[in-house]
């Protein structure tokens, strides 16, 4: 079957910091800026990649407690850092890579996300820096 | 410099911390993650404390 169901085993570190029992959501694109090539004599567009320009969201549950989210989050605002998205626990291998964001800027932080009678949760997005995946053990 | 985990979160709490590429060392000792493992030498010595003898009454 080539689907992946995700239960209770991705890995999220932020920062070298573990937030996996934080988070409830991810979402790692890779992307380039699609540069237009097509010239005269070309019956169809044509494109070629320009920059890297990857991005990554997470949704966390905010806490204020020592070492958790906003802990983690807080010094990164206006910075950049290293995040590591894994499908699940264990070694880096084929098939569980470790994706990785190297030198991604975090613009903005919600330091309140608040409704009466629900758990608060902050969404997160990095932005930039050199994405590569890491299949070694 | 070198640097102790402090929270579970980035290791064993004690063991030596080993930055990896990209790590924000500052975000990390101001969110309580890791503390220094020694004190810079280049500091200076706390200063002395000066003990002053109380008259006898």
């Amino acid at each position: 079957m080539a689907t992946s169901t995700y239960l209770s085993n991705p890995v999220v570190t932020v920062n070298s910091v573990d937030l996996s029992d934080q988070c409830t959501a991810a979402t790692f694109t890779q992307r380039y800026d699609q540069l237009e090539n097509t010239a005269f004599g070309d019956s169809s567009r044509k494109y070629t990649s320009g920059l890297g320009n990857h991005e990554v969201t997470l949704s966390f549950y905010m806490s204020y407690a020592s070492n958790e989210t906003y802990a983690t989050l807080k010094d990164l605002v206006g910075t950049t850092t290293t995040l590591v998205v894994k499908p699940a626990v264990g070694a880096d291998s084929t098939t569980n890579p470790g994706f990785t964001l190297t030198g991604a800027f975090l613009p903005e932080l919600p330091v309140v996300n608040a409704t009466l009678g629900e758990l608060g949760t902050v969404d997160v997005t990095f932005v930039g820096g050199v994405y590569s995946v890491d299949v070694t053990p | 410099m070198s640097w102790i985990v402090v929270s579970r979160r980035v290791g064993i709490p004690g063991a030596p911390y080993t930055p990896k590429p990209g790590d924000n060392l500052d975000a990390l000792v101001n969110g309580g993650f890791i503390r220094p493992a020694t004190v810079n030498a280049d500091q200076p010595a706390a200063p002395t404390r000066k003990v002053t003898k109380r008259a006898k009454e």
